[in-house]
């Protein structure tokens, strides 16, 4: 593999060899273009903000759909986290499929979306990521706490696995 | 004449098997250097550690578009620029600035970069200052978990 550029017969070479580094350079570019392309692409959840007056006293209408997310859900406690789809808590295992139940036929409603302060932020965009794939496109964040005295945790049994 | 040509013609029978790789090295590089400039410049908005989640979708890049980064120790970031040092602290010129911005260009799409680690509370907290200024529509970005 080696260049023998003017080396006749025991002459001096004097052309470095620069092949390898051609082969450094051309790996290095190929990396770089390959990161490139996974840092244009850029990912996430298109939300709503809905304006203030609605969230200051959210409808408790039978049409609304308001999905909570309540500690505890620290970092890395995924499965301990507890669910509500509006007071009905619902297992992390049939999330997606009640959410799916519920988008069925209507995928343009919004749905409403709202956590507990001390829940992890990373967790409580994995579920974010369960609604999204259950099909809802319009998502609302709610951004005052809400309070939904039916569903306070201390007189439901838990139902976590 | 260049001199090149000269030994080539003072001794025939030799034959240069090996191609003139010069001017690829030359683009080579050239390529090399735009790339690693353009890349350090794609990164828009404050280093965080974005949650990583299963199946996100793809929000398309646009001029328009606003990032707001929230980092682990709570600072706030439009842009790369940091306009707050704690969330619940003096947040007067993150306000002024995202009411002016929005003053200036309304409807705007607000991305928000929050730090996996932060609490909700937190986000939620941001979204609040971000929805006061005016804006409606946001994007909470979040990176493909390759786990699975």
């Amino acid at each position: 593999m080696g260049i023998q550029v003017g080396g006749r017969r025991g002459g001096p070479m004097s052309d470095p060899n620069v092949i390898p580094f051609i082969d450094i350079c051309l790996v290095l570019l190929i990396i770089f273009m390959i990161v490139v392309t996974v840092l244009i692409a850029q990912m996430g959840y298109l939300s709503k903000l809905p304006p203030r007056a609605q969230t200051q006293t959210p409808p408790p209408a039978s049409e609304q759909i308001v999905i909570r997310v309540m500690a505890p859900c620290g970092p890395g406690q995924f499965a301990s986290c507890r669910v509500f789809i509006n007071r009905e808590e619902v297992p992390m295992g049939q999330l997606l499929a009640r959410i799916q139940q519920i988008m069925q036929g209507r995928s343009t409603q919004m749905i409403f979306f709202t956590a507990d302060d001390d829940v992890n932020y990373e967790n409580a965009m994995r579920i974010l990521d369960v609604i999204r794939q259950g099909g809802a496109r319009n998502i609302g964040i709610l951004t005052e706490p809400i309070s939904i005295t039916a569903s306070e945790p201390t007189g439901s049994p838990a139902t976590v696995q | 004449m260049p001199s090149v040509f000269k030994r080539w013609q003072s001794e025939p029978p030799e034959v240069t098997s090996d191609p003139n790789v010069i001017p690829l090295i030359d683009v080579t590089l050239v390529l090399l250097i735009i790339f690693m400039v353009i890349t350090p410049m794609l990164q828009v908005g404050a280093a965080v550690q974005l949650p990583m989640t299963n199946n996100p979708e793809e929000i398309k890049r646009e001029e328009k578009q606003l990032t707001v980064s929230l980092r682990h120790d709570l600072s706030v970031y439009i842009g790369d620029t940091r306009y707050a040092t704690n969330l619940y602290g003096d947040m007067s010129k993150f306000e002024a600035k995202m009411k002016e911005l929005n003053a200036r260009n309304p409807g705007r799409q607000v991305l928000i970069k929050a730090d996996r680690r932060v609490k909700y509370g937190d986000v939620r907290n941001l979204m609040k200052y971000v929805q006061a200024s005016g804006f409606a529509n946001v994007g909470l970005i979040v990176d493909k978990s390759r786990r699975s």
